[in-house]
């Protein structure tokens, strides 16, 4: 018959773990935890257990980057990987709730790490921070400041820059219509039109559309040109002329809408946005159906995906498009959620009772962060995948195709530059790009909602109806109800209220 | 005299008990066989019911289930879903999904059946069958994917068909309109041939001599299904009935799960979607439990009503 649902299954082992581990909780656990891990030191290398979020690598059969960690720092280190973000988190919140976190995992987000924090699973990393010498001198003040909640140092964040979306357009389609690239959303507008109607592909049929993405993301250099941010629950807070705003109550927010609109009015935009999910959208840019899409470098020019948009057709040819300008000539690629950090490491609470393994897990922190350590799982094995010359770094052929899986072990990050400079060394100029697109920061992954507000209703309330305003289901006109009945029946006003007053304790916005 | 009658009363009311055990106890091998899967039943899913405490209480982690605070007022996860502003659309979408899947799902598989029933190409029939019950090894993402390669608005081969017909495309996926006839439709793909082996037992289970008996009387083939399949088969069809009522509120969190996206939510999000965003996403436990329990009673009361209303027309399961 048909299965039971998955969030009744999750739940019933949710409630069966944490029974069992109920039964047998209470004062005797921290003893029995102990004697495991004197047995342990007897028995030789400690279990290590590191979850993070995959996208999709996976590890090869023979991993020599595993065996060389294990070696030097006397572990038996294993990758426990979950391919994308929401089952990860699903997962990791379901092994919160059963006390059976692994030593060191990723927390996804501030909020995240928020609520792993208040529910009593993770170890305040205060008073460990000496003993991460290499560490704390590898990621700089600043950083490690990212993994500060309530004055508590919960979080050992990663270095590194979060990736950045521009617009992408096909260079040749251009050509094709002998057009220059939009500089202004006008531009784009006009640009996309072409692309619809006058068969850029010249294959002599009307088969292509201007503009695909993923549901609102596709239009988040447009929310930019007007200085505003997009509709999400990770990017609606941000500082505005010195104070916290929401992006809802921004008096060109139906400006913004309009202008959408007006791309969809015009049907140049894929109709299948909001329900294109995985790599739907960016399929079909490859297929050559569609000329604009809203990606990142690593999306486009890999090697692996070159080879697939210029096997589908070999005269393609992708450009950058600096972020499109507004009216007033604002330009902002997209937002940037400064709650969330691109990595931030949490140990569990229970491995306080474990200091066997709790210094191990900060010695592989450590050994990550020194210079041998960090080249290790940047390239792979010294000599085999890479060769020194002084302190340049060669990638050996070797290197190159058998080393891709290696960030997974870059715990603690890597000078981003130097990495991206040896391994992608001809596409510095694409990263160099996106890394300096002007970008809005927004705060949302600072706020914990009040009781009373359910992120889960407003926010579909929030993005049914943008959909009907900028597909001509609901008049923009009747926007100051739609902020009415968000205020009201989804509290949203209160949740604003606390989200103010808790960034302006931070110091946002004062 | 009032003693001795005491005693009796005594006896009679132990015999009882002593002679079932005593039948017990003959078919201790049978019983013996059956202890595994009472332990089953006993660990899996009755001792996870203490955890149903939760939906009365503010579950976290730290504290575990018998620590954590009770909730206050004790019904606060069962209002916090009742004032839900989606709540009355997410029960309507629910009962109605559930409804077609129930009348439209059943009926082409019991078709099907009694197809297979009368084919009398045997190599044919063995083939079919097998293939029509393939698609329920599917998970629901390969079927999705299937469907988008049907159906999508922009890539979609029927669409396609009909746009080279002159007609202009339609989002089989991302329209209210549609949305709940892909649901149903992909279900009964997915599930028709399955469902249809229940049948194929039961009608095999029919006295042959029936049929011989209504072929000397000159019966033609509709006449035998409508007078001899059909009753024959009637049992099976309202027990899979009662124990599918039971289930009303699931409405197929996994395929509505990977077929929705936001332009469809007012007619596709059931509760059970909701109680992924609400209650998993958010890490609110104690949310999702309530909600479970709602189900629940509902469904057992579905049951226990469905059952009796059976009875009348004697074919109840207890």
């Amino acid at each position: 018959m048909r299965k039971k649902n998955r969030v009744m299954a999750w739940t019933a082992l949710a409630m069966t773990v944490a029974l069992f581990s109920g039964c047998g909780g209470g004062s005797n656990a921290p003893k029995t935890a102990e004697g495991d891990a004197s047995a342990k030191t007897a028995a030789g290398p400690v279990d290590i257990e590191a979850a993070e979020i995959s996208w999709g690598t996976s590890l090869p059969a023979d991993d020599f980057i595993k065996k060389a960690l294990d070696e030097k720092v006397g572990i038996n280190l294993k990758l426990t990987l979950v391919g994308d973000q929401n089952d990860y988190e699903n997962q990791m919140n379901v092994r919160a709730a059963s006390g059976n976190l692994p030593d060191l995992l990723l927390a996804t987000s501030k909020a995240h790490l928020q609520k792993l924090a208040q529910s009593g699973s993770l170890l305040d990393l205060t008073p460990y921070l000496d003993k991460l010498p290499e560490y704390t001198k590898f990621i700089g003040d600043e950083v490690l400041k990212k993994g500060i909640l309530d004055g508590k140092q919960y979080a050992l964040p990663k270095t590194g820059q979060p990736v950045s979306y521009t617009y992408w357009i096909r260079k040749d389609w251009l050509d094709n219509l002998q057009l220059q690239p939009p500089a202004t959303v006008d531009e784009l507008l006009e640009v996309a039109k072409a692309f619809t109607t006058n068969d850029p592909d010249k294959n002599g049929k009307n088969d292509t559309f201007g503009l695909t993405g993923t549901n609102f993301q596709t239009f988040d250099p447009i929310f930019g040109a007007y200085g505003l941010t997009n509709i999400f629950d990770t990017s609606q807070l941000y500082v505005r002329d010195g104070k916290v705003v929401s992006t809802f109550y921004q008096p060109e927010m139906k400006e913004v809408l309009t202008t959408i609109k007006s791309f969809l009015d015009a049907g140049v935009v894929d109709p299948e946005i909001v329900s294109n999910k995985g790599t739907m959208a960016i399929d079909k840019a490859f297929q050559g159906k569609v000329g604009i899409i809203n990606t990142e470098w690593a999306q486009i020019m890999k090697d692996d995906k070159v080879a697939v948009w210029k096997g589908a057709n070999p005269k393609a040819e992708w450009i950058q498009l600096a972020p499109p300008k507004g009216p007033t000539g604002i330009a902002n690629a997209n937002s940037l959620n400064i709650g969330a950090s691109s990595g931030l490491w949490v140990i569990p609470k229970k491995l306080e009772s474990e200091p066997e393994k709790l210094n191990k897990v900060l010695e592989l922190l450590n050994y990550v962060s020194t210079t041998e350590g960090n080249r290790l799982v940047q390239y792979g094995v010294e000599n085999t995948h890479y060769t020194l010359d002084g302190d340049t770094v060669k990638i050996t052929d070797k290197g190159r195709s058998d080393a891709s899986f290696t960030w997974l072990y870059q715990f603690t990050g890597r000078p981003e530059t130097d990495y991206l400079k040896s391994k992608f060394s001809n596409l510095a100029a694409y990263i160099d790009f996106e890394a300096n697109l002007p970008r809005i920061q927004t705060l949302d992954g600072f706020v914990t909602s009040p009781p009373g507000y359910n992120p889960a209703d407003a926010n579909r309330f929030i993005e049914e109806e943008m959909i009907k305003f900028v597909y001509g289901k609901a008049k923009i006109d009747n926007y100051g109800k739609f902020l009415e009945t968000l205020e009201g029946t989804f509290s949203y006003k209160n949740y604003l209220d606390t989200a103010v007053s808790q960034l302006n304790e931070l110091g946002y916005g004062k | 005299m009032e003693e001795s009658i005491g005693m009796t009363r005594n006896k009679t009311a132990e015999s009882p008990l002593r002679q079932a055990w005593i039948r017990i106890w003959g078919m201790r091998a049978l019983y013996l066989m059956l202890l595994p899967c009472l332990i089953w039943y006993f660990v899996f899913k009755y001792l996870p019911m203490y955890g149903v405490i939760i939906s009365f209480k503010d579950y976290n982690f730290t504290d575990g289930i018998l620590h954590s605070p009770w909730a206050d007022p004790w019904y606060k996860y069962f209002k916090m879903f009742f004032d839900s502003p989606y709540f009355s659309q997410l029960m309507s979408n629910t009962l109605l999904i559930s409804l077609y899947k129930l009348v439209f799902g059943m009926l082409p598989s019991i078709i099907l059946a009694i197809l297979f029933h009368e084919c009398r190409v045997m190599w044919l029939k063995r083939w079919v069958q097998t293939l029509s019950y393939m698609p329920h090894f599917l998970s629901w993402i390969i079927i999705y994917g299937i469907s988008v390669a049907f159906f999508s608005e922009t890539t979609g081969l029927v669409n396609r068909w009909i746009t080279e017909a002159g007609g202009s495309s339609i989002p089989f996926l991302g329209s209210t309109e549609w949305f709940r006839s892909m649901l149903v439709s992909t279900e009964i793909w997915k599930d028709i041939g399955w469902g249809a082996i229940v049948y194929l037992a039961a009608i095999s289970g029919i006295d042959p001599t029936l049929f011989e008996a209504a072929r000397v009387d000159g019966a033609s083939r509709l006449r035998m299904i409508w007078h001899i399949t059909l009753p024959g088969i009637r049992n099976v069809i309202i027990l899979l009935l009662i124990l599918k009522i039971g289930s009303i509120m699931d409405a197929g969190f996994e395929q509505i799960y990977v077929f929705y996206n936001p332009r469809v939510y007012e007619v596709g999000d059931i509760i059970d979607t909701w109680v992924y965003r609400t209650g998993l996403e958010q890490m609110n436990f104690s949310l999702a439990t309530t909600v479970g329990l709602f189900k629940s009673a509902i469904g057992f009361v579905l049951v226990l009503g469905a059952n009796k209303l059976a009875k009348r027309w004697g074919g109840g399961i207890w």
